[in-house]
């Protein structure tokens, strides 16, 4: 039902941002595959094997810049996050191997 | 004769001297003779015209025929006589001229040079007559009969000649084969399907427009005479040397610029012609010559003439003009703002009636010889409206072999380089051009070599020069007031990083630096790209639906940005939000799919769709243009190899379905959006699918919108499809009639499965209706191109809509987002505290709100309960992790009036369902400053209606925070009072815990505070929770003071909110 899980984020002023606690600058991520695909198109894993390009492209993207400066982001979200791990597998894993479907 | 040679100031005539004078030259020109009696230099001397020194040699001329006898190096003027330092040469017509001069047939007419002289001779012409032969050649010039053998007949215009001393000079016709004897019939030794041509073709050529492109070329096979053995083509263009103003100073001491750039070689063939660029100005004439070898391993001129341009005029440039560019990775469109203010994208040589931007000055028709890479600037572009421009660079030379920044710059537009628009043979190699430079990342995969920032950026820079010289010379052709600003708007994919933003600046930097010299006028780009792409198209259409979402699926590059119409019109309670709910950018193109056709990569065939001959990106890429839809690229048995179609096809399948789930995904984020208050209720204020409804006591959040005669409930999308990638959607629409219908079905059907799918869809609701009640509609509908358009259009023309130039721009384009924010899309999971993120969460900042434009909404409030007396203070728990005020009311608050101020009658109770005030939604807390801003933010109302009931506007304002606090307090089950002192303690705390803090720290630090509030409260005889409610009564109502004059230093800002970017501090200077 709800995502919202742990103890609201108290903390000082500047810190006090967030209605769910903020992503630490150095945080691993790994990928749930939901929702399902349709059927009648390969789901991610299936063009990208255990995933494991698309977790190296949101490595890659976490050591670049992960989360957004504090001013930037609105209370009570999740958009400290700066990428969507949907774009990076369309940007860094499917465009590169469309052409491996037959 | 006196009057010939005699001083114009005193009259005295200076031939009656008799003295012998040295008569020196300085530099070219002789020296001026001043009068020896009033020492005027008005002298004139009838014999210095007739005897003068050459601008190329300086060597002093005489004309054999009519011109003046003498000594070899005295000129004698009566008794005068002017000594020169060298002998004076004898020149004679038949040294100035061509021996033979050829004829072509143009357009199905003869056409002759104007003057038969070669082009180092003619400052031996006289200026006035060399300007007549340009304005009016037919008085120059023509063929005549002579034996029964035709010939060249010309009156030649000498320099220092009378009308009646200029002589008539003869010659052969120079005959196309060299080994045909001319047997008096023209058209037989004429040259045919020879084509010279001049780039651009300006309807009034200023002295401004400095850059021309020349060429001259076979045609057809007829016209590889030009080619014949034993015979050399030489082609030179006389440019005039001009002023700071580009005027020129002389008709006749001209600059010769050769066509020095073969055009059709391909292989082990010859060329079929030359080209030449200036960028010097307008040159005057083009001398076509032939030679021939000679023994001594020089050549010499066997034939050739000069063929007239027209000049240019005299006025100067006053127009402004206004360009909205759509730099697309595969295709730019460039959109004018006419002066009526029309908007039209612009499509040079379209239709027959338009004038072309080349200008013939020998026409050998359809070109039937194609070898080669072909980069004259004239032509059609591409696309059904021809208005697209492939975004692409063809080069003579190999680009690896020019790979670098200097060596880019150094290449000449038309003649070096430029956007080959017929594309290039299946002879030329692929290596000659290059595409995709719009990302540093494409040139990667497709010219490894070519991947870096700089050369990418003299690229972009050359590219976007280029085609604004063929935009202006397009509109030249037919506008006859010539531009002296060009104001330049151009946007940027959101998927751009700081990097490919700042080459892109840099690149139009240049190309404005570039583009002033060679036009003259000032192309004024901004310093930073005004908006991203799919924010430009969105300014382009107004819509009644709920959403519009953008999606622009280029070449390179896909752009999605979902529009919030009700907050881009202030109604329905969404005034004051941004218009851009998501706006986000993927680089994932059309050519994602045509280079999985293509195979693995370049040269790497694995899994290849297209035939061997256009295995290459670019030549598929050009492929794709010529075709009349991706379904006819398809079955084309020249493109896609038979075996492969069905391949081809599912890829498409895959390409689009990818791109519906991504558009669904995003949509059923807009319907989830969502966060959570500090107490972990759902905060629904920034769910973009609740409106305020109704009017009055009526009025009221509603998930939805009522639309219709019946009122009916519904959430709607509108899709907009901008960019030609749409195009490889025509391959799935599977009997739908149009590729927007088929996306509009697609991700309707795809949205309601993701919702279904979703838990929390069924939390989100106003109490009458949720998500996923059958009784809400939702309406996925689109928007075709409109009749004559098409779908990249939209971009160009939205950089240059109103909205761009009004206080639109500055509301919705200052603040948009600073990056890409949309849905998370799949979901994730975060190690730091065994977190689980849902797929539909946003992601990135999102733009920003203007809170002051924030709907008041004041809902009807009941008069809340008498309060139930305090329980014991939970505070003093001493290692109380979790936060205090859980137990249930507080006393009633000390300082407040035992009953609280009578209030107004309401009109109706307040709905159960209601969420809380100022435009909340369900369960949603609006924080109690922002309520007290925005009563302060409408001072005036509230002291008209405190003014009605006869209190002050402070106590009127106060009442109506206090029924804010009573109704979002029955909300949460708690007393009013008990709330605000929660709210207390929480800021307490916030200052006083540090992160990072283990819970037995914080239990500590909460205990400390206790015991501190506690003997604080104990001294004024109260309890905590009256003690913290009191105090931060206290704090709100100080916020309900009158506000400050705007005029003098604006509003504070909100309290709690970070200052809005460009409001000075309070009381500060604006």
């Amino acid at each position: 039902m709800s995502d919202f899980k742990g103890t609201p984020v108290i903390g000082t002023r500047e810190h006090y941002q967030f209605g769910e606690d903020p992503i630490a600058q150095k945080v691993q991520v790994s990928i749930l595959e939901t929702p399902k695909m349709p059927s009648e198109l390969p789901s991610p894993s299936k063009i990208d094997p255990g995933l494991e390009a698309t977790k190296m492209a949101i490595e890659a993207q976490l050591a670049r810049n992960a989360v957004a400066p504090l001013p930037l982001v609105p209370p009570a979200s999740t958009r400290w996050l700066r990428f969507s791990p949907l774009e990076l597998f369309m940007e860094h894993v499917l465009a590169r191997r469309l052409w491996t479907i037959e | 004769m006196e009057h010939e040679n005699h001083c114009e100031h005193c009259g005295f005539d200076l031939s009656r001297l008799e003295m012998t004078v040295l008569f020196a030259r300085k530099g070219a020109e002789p020296r001026k003779l001043h009068c020896p009696i009033c020492r005027s230099d008005r002298v004139k001397i009838r014999a210095l015209e007739r005897v003068f020194p050459r601008a190329d040699s300086g060597r002093w001329v005489r004309w054999r025929e009519g011109g003046v006898a003498g000594p070899a190096n005295v000129i004698a003027v009566g008794r005068l006589k002017l000594r020169v330092e060298s002998e004076i040469e004898s020149l004679a017509k038949e040294q100035i001229c061509f021996r033979a001069v050829p004829v072509f047939m143009s357009g199905g007419e003869r056409q002759i040079p104007v003057l038969p002289v070669m082009p180092e001779y003619l400052d031996t012409l006289d200026p006035a007559q060399v300007r007549l032969a340009r304005e009016k050649p037919h008085l120059f010039g023509r063929v005549i009969q002579e034996r029964g053998k035709s010939r060249y007949q010309c009156v030649l215009p000498l320099r220092g000649l009378k009308q009646t001393e200029w002589p008539t000079y003869e010659c052969d016709l120079l005959p196309a084969n060299p080994f045909s004897p001319n047997a008096g019939d023209v058209d037989a030794v004429a040259f045919r399907g020879v084509t010279l041509r001049v780039w651009p073709n300006l309807k009034r050529p200023t002295h401004a427009w400095r850059y021309y492109v020349v060429g001259i070329q076979a045609a057809t096979e007829e016209g590889m005479a030009l080619f014949a053995q034993g015979r050399m083509l030489r082609t030179r263009m006389l440019v005039p040397p001009s002023d700071a103003d580009g005027r020129p100073t002389s008709e006749t001491k001209l600059e010769v610029v050769s066509l020095d750039q073969e055009v059709g070689r391909e292989g082990e063939s010859g060329p079929t012609g030359f080209v030449g660029a200036t960028r010097k100005g307008r040159p005057a004439w083009v001398s076509v010559e032939f030679m021939q070898a000679t023994q001594g391993g020089g050549a010499e001129a066997v034939g050739g003439g000069l063929f007239p341009l027209p000049p240019p005029s005299d006025s100067l440039p006053s127009d402004t003009w206004s360009f909205g560019v759509d730099f697309g990775t595969s295709n730019t469109v460039i959109a004018v703002k006419r002066r009526d203010g029309s908007l039209q994208c612009v499509a040079p040589e379209r239709g027959r009636d338009r004038s072309s931007t080349t200008l013939n000055l020998l026409d050998g028709g359809p070109p039937t010889i194609h070898r080669g890479i072909d980069l004259w600037p004239g032509g059609e572009w591409s696309g059904p409206s021809h208005d697209l421009l492939p975004s692409e660079l063809g080069c003579v030379r190999k680009w690896t072999d020019v790979a670098s920044e200097s060596a880019i710059n150094a290449l000449s537009f038309g003649k070096d380089f430029g956007v080959p628009l017929r594309g290039a043979s299946s002879a030329v190699s692929s290596e000659h051009t290059v595409s995709e430079f719009k990302w540093l990342r494409a040139v990667e995969k497709d010219k490894s070599a070519l991947a870096r920032r700089e050369i990418v950026q003299a690229l972009q820079s050359r590219f976007l020069e280029g085609a604004m010289l063929m935009t202006a010379a397009s509109l030249l052709s037919e506008e006859e007031a010539a531009p002296k600003t060009v104001n330049v708007n151009y946007s940027f994919p959101l998927a751009f990083d700081e990097g490919d933003l700042e080459t892109l600046r840099l690149a139009a930097d240049e190309a404005g630096t570039r583009l002033k010299q060679l036009t003259g006028a000032d192309f004024v780009f901004p310093a930073t790209p005004l908006v991203d792409e799919a924010q430009a198209a969105a300014g382009h259409a107004s819509s009644d639906k709920m959403f519009r979402v953008y999606l622009d699926l280029g070449g390179g590059s896909l752009e999605l940005l979902v529009d919030d119409n009700l907050a881009r019109n202030n109604h329905q309670g969404h005034a004051g939000l941004h218009p851009h709910v998501f706006s986000s950018s993927i680089f994932f193109g059309g050519s994602v799919y045509l280079r999985s056709l293509v195979g693995a990569g370049e040269g790497d065939r694995r899994g290849a769709c297209v035939m061997p001959g256009v295995g290459s990106y670019t030549r598929l890429a050009s492929a794709v243009r010529q075709s009349a839809s991706a379904k006819a690229l398809l079955e084309s048995p020249h493109v896609i190899a038979e075996a492969r179609k069905s391949t081809a096809e599912r890829r498409a399948r895959v390409f689009i379905g990818y791109i519906v789930e991504y558009v669904a995904r995003s949509l059923a984020g807009v319907c989830l959006e969502h966060g959570r208050t500090a107490q972990g209720a759902l905060d629904l204020s920034r769910n973009r699918l609740f409106s305020l409804s109704g009017t009055g006591s009526q009025r009221r959040w509603i998930l939805g919108i009522n639309k219709g005669p019946q009122q009916k409930r519904v959430v709607e999308f509108c899709l907009v499809l901008l960019g030609n990638g749409w195009g490889f959607g025509d391959i799935v629409r599977d009997g739908m009639k149009t590729v927007e219908q088929m996306m509009a079905h697609r991700v309707y059907e795809r949205l309601l499965e993701l919702l279904r799918e979703t838990d929390i869809a069924q939390d989100i609701g106003d109490g009458e209706f949720h998500l996923l009640d059958p009784r809400l509609a939702f309406d996925i509908s689109y928007v075709l191109p409109t009749e004559g358009s098409h779908r990249k259009a939209a971009v160009a023309l939205g950089l240059l809509g109103a909205h761009h130039s009004t206080e639109d721009a500055a509301r919705f384009f200052k603040n948009r987002a600073p990056e890409r924010h949309g849905v998370l899309g799949l979901d994730l999971w975060l190690n730091d505290q065994g977190r689980r993120i849902p797929w539909y969460r946003p992601f990135g900042p999102p733009a920003q709100d203007d809170p002051s434009q924030f709907e008041v909404f004041v809902p009807v409030v009941e008069a809340p309960p008498a309060p139930a007396p305090a329980p014991a203070m939970p505070f003093m728990a001493p290692a109380a992790p979790a936060m205090p005020f859980m137990a249930p009311a507080a006393p009633m608050m000390p300082g407040m009036p035992a009953a609280m101020p009578a209030m107004p009658t309401m009109p109706a109770p307040m709905p159960a369902a209601m969420p809380s005030p100022m435009g909340a939604f369900p369960g949603f807390a609006m924080p109690m400053e922002m309520v007290a801003f925005a009563l302060v933010q409408q001072w005036p109302m509230l002291a008209a209606q405190a003014a009605q009931m006869g209190v002050s506007a402070v106590e009127f304002a106060q009442r109506q925070l206090w029924q804010q606090v009573v109704a979002q307090a029955a909300q949460m089950g708690q007393a009013p009072e008990r709330l605000l002192a929660t709210q207390q303690w929480q800021k307490l705390m916030q200052t006083m815990v540090m992160p990072g803090m283990t819970p037995e720290q914080l239990a500590w630090v909460q205990s400390q505070q206790m015991t501190f509030v506690t003997a604080q409260a104990t001294q004024r005889g109260q309890t905590a929770e009256a003690f913290l409610a009191a105090q931060r009564w206290e704090q709100l109502t100080a916020m309900l003071t009158p506000p400050p004059d705007p005029t003098s230093g604006g509003f504070p800002p909100m309290p709690g909110m970070p200052p809005m970017p460009g409001t000075p501090p309070f009381g500060g200077p604006r």
